[in-house]
């Protein structure tokens, strides 16, 4: 099984792969008069940080994973996984960055990190939950 | 939220704007308009009805379509708006409704005719089918003509999720206060400004000699009349037409109605932002183009030689007291036209204080029979100078027109009728409203809720409640869930919601619990098994030796 997937394409060298859940609210939230805030949760959204470990074997295979990464498109399609399973992330890309080393005559390109931030929300809030928390 | 446009769903959607209007006195008939764009590659039929509906499937609105537009590649920007702007398409010929005191031509069938190409989509009460209109109506748009009717009976107009347009009466029934874990911080109030005086000019008929159409020749007096209200007011000197025609026409109005909030709509222009797809809330015109007005005595200022029937271009310009105007032609009904100039001093204005006068002299559907209402409304709005506006969570439980309550802060409470509801949209709804002809309300004193178990008092509701007095109101209990000296109890209320009047004393209410779980010393005792869930069950390890319950 694949450390992850970007637009089709698999990526099986090892990786490290952080995942943060972010509970965002909308605009519309603030404080209330009787001094409690009013937080109205949109849905959980994940952002997933990767961490590659790239040998000097698979650089053909990073340069074609980079070129993807960076394609000037409003979102990618990624699989990543999620607990005991995998979760089908459409996501920005929110930032990528590497570090150039020179080896003899070998170009390398190191500690390579890219974050993604999914576009829709892996759960929704759901509005009969919403109002019914709402007097 | 999510737009349905002729059974086609598109759950895009994003930058709604969605801002309805009501017009609490007839001083204009806003159209309230749904703009939003729509993710969607095919093009938007802008021939559609397009349903504006939350997630639990209630409808908001319910407007036809007047515009798709391209914003960019997949991005169509949509506006709807309801059926009242139909209305600005067509105009009415003049019509004289009742030169009768004591019989008007009754609303419910003028209706009819105005909302004629509205068939079958609109709603009216039979109290308001029975009310009178009286006095005379010049050739005008129908939707001002809707709004003459509205202003001199006291009517008001709503447009419903549907769509479907409603004449109701203004009545403040079912008042609601909207509770403050609802409302932001913080409302403000305003006041408006200062009317010092409101003058309103009734219009009085009599049949006058039948002449043949052309002689538009009509004798035109003015009568002051000993005011129920207040100050006499001395109306100008002469009848005579050519002198006073300039301060009567609606020339005179339009200053005075820019003060306030104005959006009072009795002055000079036009209404094209109505039809124009702009806001739809610009200042509609009884007064009318005066190129249109004919030889009506509305239009230019030409008090003189008023002659109901139509513009004699069209059709004849002859009418009938009850007929369809400008069918006669072999003679034409003229009628006498007497002005009679009714006022009503602010008794709030202090002496000395700068003068502020609200004129409204056009409206010549404003008769002996229903000047007194009409002033009464007048005054209603422009003495009531407080408004208020605050951020509520709103999700379509508070539309404009409806009277509510608002906390301004815990301990006051306002109330006045809904204007305008700002909508913003997350999961749930935030609308800023702006309520007009406010006043507070008095207030109760604290009341206090505490939970009790035999003679104990289990717990005491830290807030106190603050609430309009003589309102009824219901207090959520919950289940208690209690650890304490390593004992854990749960409770539950005996009654899902504690009720009671508030008043202007103190109250403290106890909430009766029974124990439903006694956790002590390892060993559980269930008092009522049947009023545990099986979640508490399973969270409970200890084993259970001791059971009360049936």
């Amino acid at each position: 099984m694949p450390y992850f997937t970007v637009d089709g394409m698999e990526w099986n060298i090892p990786c490290t792969i952080e995942r943060v859940s972010e509970v965002k609210a909308s605009s519309i939230s603030g404080q209330l008069l009787n001094g409690d805030y009013f937080n109205d949760v949109m849905g959980q959204y994940l952002r997933y940080t990767v961490t590659l470990v790239v040998p000097r074997k698979q650089e053909s295979e990073y340069a074609a994973l980079y070129e993807i990464l960076t394609s000037p498109v409003a979102q990618h399609e990624f699989v990543f996984p999620y607990n005991q399973e995998t979760v089908n992330v459409k996501g920005r890309m929110e930032r990528i960055s590497d570090r150039y080393i020179k080896e003899g005559n070998d170009n390398l390109w190191r500690q390579t990190k890219f974050e993604v931030l999914s576009n829709k929300p892996k759960r929704k809030a759901n509005l009969t939950q919403a109002q019914s928390s709402t007097p | 939220m999510r737009v349905l446009i002729n059974q086609t769903e598109y759950a895009d959607v994003r930058k709604i704007d969605y801002n309805p209007k009501f017009d609490l006195y007839a001083s204009s008939l806003p159209i309230t308009q749904i703009g939003c764009e729509i993710l969607a590659n095919e093009k938007i039929n802008n021939d559609a009805t397009l349903k504006f509906v939350d997630e639990n499937d209630v409808v908001w609105a319910s407007y036809r379509i007047t515009s798709v537009e391209w914003a960019q590649m997949g991005v169509q920007r949509v506006k709807a708006e309801p059926d009242l702007s139909i209305l600005d398409k067509t105009k009415m010929k003049a019509h004289m409704y009742s030169v009768y005191e004591s019989q008007g031509s009754a609303f419910g069938a003028a209706l009819e005719d105005i909302l004629s190409p509205l068939t079958g989509r609109y709603t009216v009460t039979m109290e308001v089918y029975a009310l009178p209109l009286f006095g005379f109506a010049p050739k005008q748009t129908r939707r001002e003509r809707l709004l003459w009717c509205l202003f001199t009976t006291g009517t008001y107009l709503a447009v419903n999720n549907e769509g479907r347009l409603e004449i109701k009466m203004l009545t403040a029934t079912n008042l609601k206060l909207i509770p403050i874990q609802r409302t932001f911080w913080k409302p403000t109030i305003s006041y408006t400004e200062m009317v010092t005086k409101i003058k309103l000019t009734a219009y009085k008929y009599d049949y006058g000699e039948p002449l043949l159409f052309e002689d538009y020749v009509t004798e035109d007096t003015n009568e002051d009349v000993v005011l129920a209200y207040g100050e006499t007011y001395t109306p100008p000197q002469s009848s005579s037409s050519s002198g006073d025609s300039g301060s009567s026409g609606s020339s005179s109005s339009s200053g005075d109605e820019s003060v306030g909030d104005g959006d009072l709509g009795f002055s000079s222009g036009d209404d094209s932002g109505s039809s124009g797809g702009s806001s739809g809330d610009s200042g509609f015109v009884p007064g009318d183009d005066p190129g249109d007005s004919g030889g009506t005595g509305t239009g230019s200022g030409g008090d003189s030689g008023f002659v109901p029937g139509d513009d004699p271009g069209e059709g004849g310009g002859s009418s009938t007291p009850s007929g369809d105007v400008g069918d006669v032609t072999s003679g034409i009904d003229t009628y006498t036209q007497k002005r009679i100039y009714k006022t009503y001093a602010n008794p709030d204005a202090v002496a000395g204080a700068l003068e502020k006068e609200i004129d409204i002299d056009d409206i010549t559907m404003v008769t002996p029979n229903n000047a007194d209402g009409v002033l009464a409304r007048l005054a209603q709005r422009y003495f009531n100078r407080m408004q208020v506006e605050a951020d509520i969570i709103n999700n379509h439980e508070y539309s404009p027109g409806e009277m509510v309550m608002v906390y301004l802060d815990k301990k006051t409470i306002a109330k006045g009728y809904i204007e305008s509801c700002n909508y913003k949209f997350g999961v749930q709804a935030r609308s800023k409203i702006k309520l007009v002809n406010c006043e507070e309300v008095p207030v109760s004193e604290a009341i206090r809720f505490r939970y009790v178990y035999g003679q104990e008092v289990i717990q005491e509701v830290e807030d106190e409640f603050y609430y309009p007095v003589g309102w009824e109101f219901s207090f959520p209990t919950e289940w208690l869930d209690i650890t304490k000296d390593e004992r854990r109890r749960i409770f539950r209320p005996q009654s899902e919601t504690v009720t009671g009047t508030a008043t202007t004393s103190v109250q403290t209410i106890d909430i009766p619990c029974d124990l439903l779980l006694d956790y002590h010393d390892g060993l559980v005792h269930i008092h009522d098994v049947e009023k545990l869930t099986e979640a508490t069950i399973k969270n409970e390890p200890a084993v259970i030796i001791d059971y009360e319950g049936e």
